[in-house]
């Protein structure tokens, strides 16, 4: 019997033994990557594919659509089609890798477009890894063929979130106050655009002035504040607070808050407003229910309490105050209850920045992680980001004037409007990073924008 | 019961044999060679006596370079253009080991004694001095220019232009050592092992940090890991498509970390080929590899 465990025994020694030793030195040699190169991924977009003229046009500017929105986010590089040495490729046929690789294409996009009988276009697309050789994704899409623009801003959304970690944000719209005339007399309109500046749109007249559009979460209905003459005295203007439906363009008042009353924002799901109002002097946060209009006072506090914010869970919102001698962000519970706060102990709200200046219009982020807020220090604006534990504050850009940022839907961009000295106001973006700062094309001077969640 | 005896004695022997296949390393000795370190005699006489005057001639800086053009003679010139072109792999430099100094300086000098030919200096020195008196070969292209020396600085720095000279040589006279140096390697210590995986680690570090996309963005970066088994071929291609080991699996909705990972295996092809970190002749010791990414 002793025989017979010791052999087991000497058995289950040399069936493990070997393989460990063996595999000693692959455990040996490891390498933690525990960072990356920044660079914008070249990309490879031939244009996409037409039997028919017409075809060939609609699918020559569905790619232009994709190449520019890619190119423009910052995070991709466009190859020059000059450099392709493929041609001619068919979304049937598997691509020669080899062939892109030569140029240093890191993902390679090929489609096709056709219109049927009755009308309607039909988008087709493959989006390659170049360097793993496998498709990633593939997609078709059939719309009016009017809505080729759209088109190629969802095919870009598709192709920004298989090689990014967040979602695209091309399909997607701008609020912002057109503003035009002299400096004395200024006509500020609501106006829209698609995120690239296409397609812009005046919402309203220029008769009365427009302040601080916002989206509610459907995109289909915006929030702003007007400047109307009081009715028994003209001279005295109050903020009246409208719902603005962009499909049916019909308008619907709020409410009318007296003078000082700003910066409503919708809650993430769209049933509640959080405004300041002040009343006896003294500026505080409410949240006004859009279906009974019934209005809930958070704060309390006598100092200055203005511009909330939700987090994109609804649960807690940012705004800003000076209840702790100088103007900064603090964050709060929605439903108005003590918080732990990250610099210790429990309170109704916590502060969360602590730099010199003055911080204003802070922004959640829809990804939840960093507050977008303006800063005003030594003369000058700077747009930054901040985490929501009050760590990582960093600048993204300073000028004369910057202010009221405004994020993209998935957290990536962030939109204000800039007026260098003696320049005109404009909207310009930029990366979180700081880095991608562009103008925003608006057909004349331009304030406040916000942007829409994508479009449904 | 009897049975079992010769079989018990059969498995233990086998136990044996394998644990020598298996733990070679742990019977190597650890010879520590000595390691010949290259000493300069000076004679400071040479240096000191200022009754010496030799005529030199200033222009001795570019003549050590000239010095090693008997090298290049032995070699066509133009072939070993065509064959550096052809085999661009640094493993063949490492192949050459310390010759590998010789074809590099090859083509360099090639084109300049062709060029000197027509230029006003007919200074035909390029092919005969397969010398081991390099000395008397720079005089001959510059008799225009003596200038007696009879400075102390000047003898100075004569002198340390010959040391560098004699050092020179030795470096030529490498190739020589490339035995001794096949030698150590049959008996490399752990010590060395650990050296070289230290090295290579910190190379393949860089390499793939480059290659690698920048995640300090991601929403969640400090939660995103992804490690891969990689097996290499001895020319630094992957064996096979590299092997995620952990997580087993992407959750369907996990978009960050899913694209983490697919930035991680672009990465792992894109810095393909990986022979100009590793020797061919240590294959054994490089063929795997775990990649972890992430913070």
């Amino acid at each position: 019997m002793k025989s017979v465990v010791s052999c087991l025994a000497a058995l289950i020694v040399a069936a493990t033994a070997l393989p460990l030793a063996l595999t000693a030195s692959a455990q040996d040699n490891v390498v933690n990557i525990t960072e990356g190169t920044f660079q914008p991924m070249p990309t490879a977009i031939p244009d996409f594919s037409g039997d028919t003229p017409e075809e060939a046009t609609l699918a020559t500017d569905i790619s232009e659509v994709i190449r520019n929105d890619l190119a423009g986010s910052g995070l991709f590089r466009m190859i020059d089609p000059a450099a392709f040495v493929e041609r001619n490729l068919d979304i049937s046929v598997l691509p020669r890798f080899a062939d892109w690789k030569v140029i240093s294409a890191e993902a390679l996009l090929v489609g096709k477009t056709t219109i049927d009988t009755s009308g309607q276009m039909s988008t087709q697309f493959r989006l390659f890894d170049v360097f793993t050789g496998r498709q990633l994704y593939s997609q078709e899409y059939i719309s009016s063929r009017e809505n080729w623009r759209r088109i190629g801003h969802i095919i870009a959304d598709d192709i920004y979130e298989q090689l990014t970690p967040d979602g695209g944000y091309f399909d997607s719209r701008i609020v912002y106050v057109a503003e035009s005339g002299p400096k004395t007399k200024r006509t500020r309109r609501l106006a829209i655009m698609d995120q690239d500046g296409a397609n812009p749109e005046y919402l309203t007249e220029g008769r009365v002035e427009v302040q601080t559009p916002r989206f509610d979460p459907s995109s289909q209905t915006i929030i702003y504040t007007a400047l109307v003459p009081d009715a028994r005295n003209p001279l005295i203007e109050r903020r009246r607070i409208y719902l603005f439906n962009i499909e049916t363009g019909r308008e619907e008042v709020i409410g009318d808050f007296g003078a000082t009353s700003f910066a409503a924002r919708f809650s993430p799901d769209g049933e509640n407003i959080a405004m300041s109002i002040a009343e006896n002097g003294n500026s505080d946060i409410y949240i006004l229910n859009t279906a009974n209009r019934q209005r809930t006072r958070l704060t309390t506090n006598p100092a200055i309490d203005t511009s909330p914010s939700y987090s994109p869970d609804g649960s807690q919102i940012v705004f800003t105050s000076d209840r702790g001698g100088s103007q900064q962000l603090y964050i709060m519970n929605a439903d108005g209850t003590d918080l732990n706060c990250p610099t210790g102990g429990r309170d109704k709200a916590c502060r969360i920045t602590f730099g010199q200046g003055l911080y204003s219009t802070p922004v959640w982020s829809p990804r939840g992680d960093l507050v977008a807020f303006t800063k005003q220090t030594q003369g000058r604006f700077e747009i930054g980001v901040i985490k929501t534990d009050g760590t990582g504050e960093r600048s993204l850009t300073s000028d004369y004037l910057v202010e009221g940022p405004t994020w993209s839907p998935n957290g990536r961009v962030i939109i204000f409007f800039k007026e260098s000295r003696g320049g005109r106001p404009g909207l310009w973006s930029v990366d979180l990073t700081g880095r991608n700062l562009k103008r925003v094309p608006t057909p004349g001077d331009a304030s406040d924008p916000a942007w829409s969640p994508v479009l449904q | 019961m009897r049975p079992g005896l010769p079989l018990s004695i059969l498995l233990h022997a086998g136990i044996v044999a394998s644990a020598y296949v298996a733990f070679p390393h742990t019977f190597e000795e650890i010879d520590e060679e000595l390691i010949i370190v290259p000493i300069d005699l000076v004679v400071i006489d040479d240096t000191t006596n200022l009754a010496l005057s030799k005529p030199d001639e200033p222009e001795d800086v570019p003549e050590p370079e000239k010095v090693e053009e008997p090298e290049p003679e032995d070699t066509p010139e133009p072939l070993d253009e065509g064959e550096i072109e052809e085999d661009p792999d640094p493993r063949a430099e490492d192949d050459l080991g310390e010759a590998e100094p010789i074809p590099e300086d090859e083509p360099e000098p090639e084109p300049e004694p062709e060029e000197a030919e027509p230029t006003p200096t007919p200074t035909p020195t390029p092919k005969p001095t397969p010398t081991p008196t390099p000395t008397p070969a720079p005089p001959e292209p510059t008799p225009t220019t003596k200038k007696p020396d009879n400075s102390f600085l000047d003898r100075a720095l004569q002198s340390t232009q010959q040391a560098k000279k004699t050092r020179e040589r030795e470096i030529k006279e490498l190739p020589d050592l490339k035995e001794v140096k096949n030698a150590r390697e049959s008996t490399r210590s752990a010590g060395d092992r650990q050296r070289d995986t230290a090295t290579w680690t910190a190379l393949l570090k860089t390499k793939l940090t480059k290659c690698f996309a920048d995640f300090a963005d991601f929403a969640e970066a400090d939660r995103l890991r992804t490690s891969y088994q990689i097996n290499l071929n001895k020319d630094g291609t992957l064996l096979r498509p590299p092997r995620r080991i952990a997580p087993a699996q992407i959750p369907l909705g996990d978009q960050q970390l899913r694209v983490f990972d697919i930035n991680a295996q672009r990465a792992i092809k894109k810095c393909e080929p990986y022979d100009d970190i590793f020797p061919p002749e240590l294959y054994e010791e490089w063929k795997d590899f775990t990649f972890n990414f992430g913070k």
